[in-house]
């Protein structure tokens, strides 16, 4: 949230899309009402848990995450901060981590028995992006994404949706680290604009 | 823009390596910039978390809903700029008492513990403590050290507060796996019956070691055993003095 004009806005149109405003019903659950936090249950679970099977690529492991998230989310509800951003762009950061670590702690565990480098790098980071679109539901994302160069997308599908930090991204995309670092923050820079955020 | 600010877009979607991710933390917390830049990217990802959005099964709702019923969330921050808590709740009249002012600096520890009673609405345990002012100084030495201990519990990162119920009665139990400790509160527990006492029994690995135990009515006790190991914690009914294998059936329980 950039100033505070724009913050509103979102917000705003945020209450418009999903009504109850979300904000509202987490400031309730932080009182301790478990039926307004159910209600922010119903409006976010699924961007939440698609987002975890996504990254962590296994039902199981997503539904252990979205435990994890929402019991979090209950406990920390009277700390939300809406200055900081939107309750769903917490949750989502809150899932992305949570399932990024999972699937981390499972690749470490593995190369410890393996003893030889990274196991995940034989798929092609054209056939991520692809099966980012086949299950891509939500137009405005998939135009985002479009406005995108390709290489661009590449870096950023690996980092977000296949959880890749940048050394991994590099080796996928067998670049230096520096050319990756600088197609994931370039990408999600466009994508900041491509979909309307802050600035 | 040096390479430390470099890191924000990284940092947003997890892809800093774990050191990494570390040393922009400290840089956050002085860097209001690299914060806003954070936040607008932790939208962006929200909205690609979108683009992927599936329906969970229903039994996962379930799951989560049974894990908040009876818990009472953290009280608000006092440092932090936060939203007060409206006072829909009465349970939130604590935190929305503290003026501006004084949500601004931390609160002291007798009030930052009142503050977690009255959230998870607990009755006057703390207070106990306060009221006992003509005690002798050892016992005052005692209460500070007692207080510092629960201090200690209550400003770990990772505490949590646990409900377990029991005829409808609730107990919560407090706990820390970094501070290896847990202490358990109650207002009222139904009377155990004659010769009868409850013990709380922490799970490792599946074997249930026993634990403190104490009879019905107004609890407040620490557990004995190190919960960093425990996965959760069981109740039973023994007879008075303990025991050391649990008598079935499990009254209540509460994962950690």
């Amino acid at each position: 949230m950039t100033e505070p004009g724009t913050g509103t806005g979102r917000e705003g149109r945020a209450a418009v899309d999903e009504q109850p405003d979300l904000g509202a019903l987490l400031r309730r659950s932080g009182a301790g009402d478990e039926a307004a936090f159910a209600q922010v249950y119903d409006l976010t679970a699924a961007k939440v848990y698609g987002l975890a099977v996504r990254v962590t690529r296994s039902p199981e492991i997503a539904a252990e995450v979205v435990q994890e998230v929402y019991l979090m989310a209950w406990q920390q509800s009277a700390r939300f901060d809406p200055e900081r951003g939107t309750v769903l762009a917490w949750l989502c950061t809150l899932a992305h981590r949570r399932s990024v670590d999972r699937v981390r702690q499972v690749q470490r565990e593995r190369d410890r028995e393996q003893q030889y480098g990274s196991v995940r790098a034989e798929i092609p980071a054209d056939e991520t992006w692809q099966g980012v679109e086949r299950v891509m539901e939500t137009q405005e994302v998939r135009a985002g994404l479009d406005a995108l160069t390709p290489i661009q997308r590449e870096a950023v599908s690996l980092a977000y949706y296949e959880g890749c930090s940048h050394r991994e991204v590099a080796q996928r995309l067998d670049v230096p680290l520096g050319t990756a670092k600088a197609r994931i923050r370039d990408g999600l820079s466009s994508l900041r604009t491509a979909l309307g955020v802050g600035r | 823009m040096s390479e430390i600010h470099d890191s924000a877009a990284l940092y947003a979607v997890d892809a800093l390596e774990p050191g990494e991710r570390e040393a922009f933390e400290e840089h956050l917390r002085e860097c209001a910039s690299c914060r806003r830049e954070v936040a607008e990217y932790a939208e962006v990802g929200a909205q690609l978390a979108d683009g992927v959005a599936q329906a969970p099964p229903p039994s996962l709702r379930e799951d989560v809903l049974a894990g908040i019923r009876g818990t009472a969330p953290l009280p608000a921050l006092p440092g932090a700029p936060a939203a007060p808590v409206p006072p829909a709740g009465d349970r939130g009249a604590t935190v929305v008492s503290l003026d501006g002012r004084r949500r601004r600096r931390p609160l002291p520890a007798a009030a930052a513990a009142a503050v977690l009673v009255g959230a998870a609405a607990l009755g006057g345990w703390a207070l106990g403590v306060q009221t006992e002012q003509r005690q002798q100084e050892q016992l005052a030495a005692q209460e500070e050290q007692e207080q510092t201990r629960q201090n200690r519990l209550l400003g770990a990162p990772d505490v949590v507060t646990r409900a377990i119920e029991l005829d409808g009665r609730t107990a919560t139990v407090v706990a820390s796996r970094q501070a290896g400790e847990a202490l358990v509160v109650s207002s009222g527990l139904p009377d155990p019956g004659e010769g009868r006492e409850y013990q709380l029994w922490l799970m490792e690995d599946g074997v249930p070691v026993p634990d403190v135990h104490f009879s019905g009515g107004e609890v407040r006790t620490w557990l004995e055993g190190d919960v960093g190991d425990a996965a959760a914690v069981a109740m039973t009914v023994e007879p008075v003095g303990g025991s050391q294998t649990p008598t079935l059936p499990v009254v209540a329980s509460a994962e950690l």
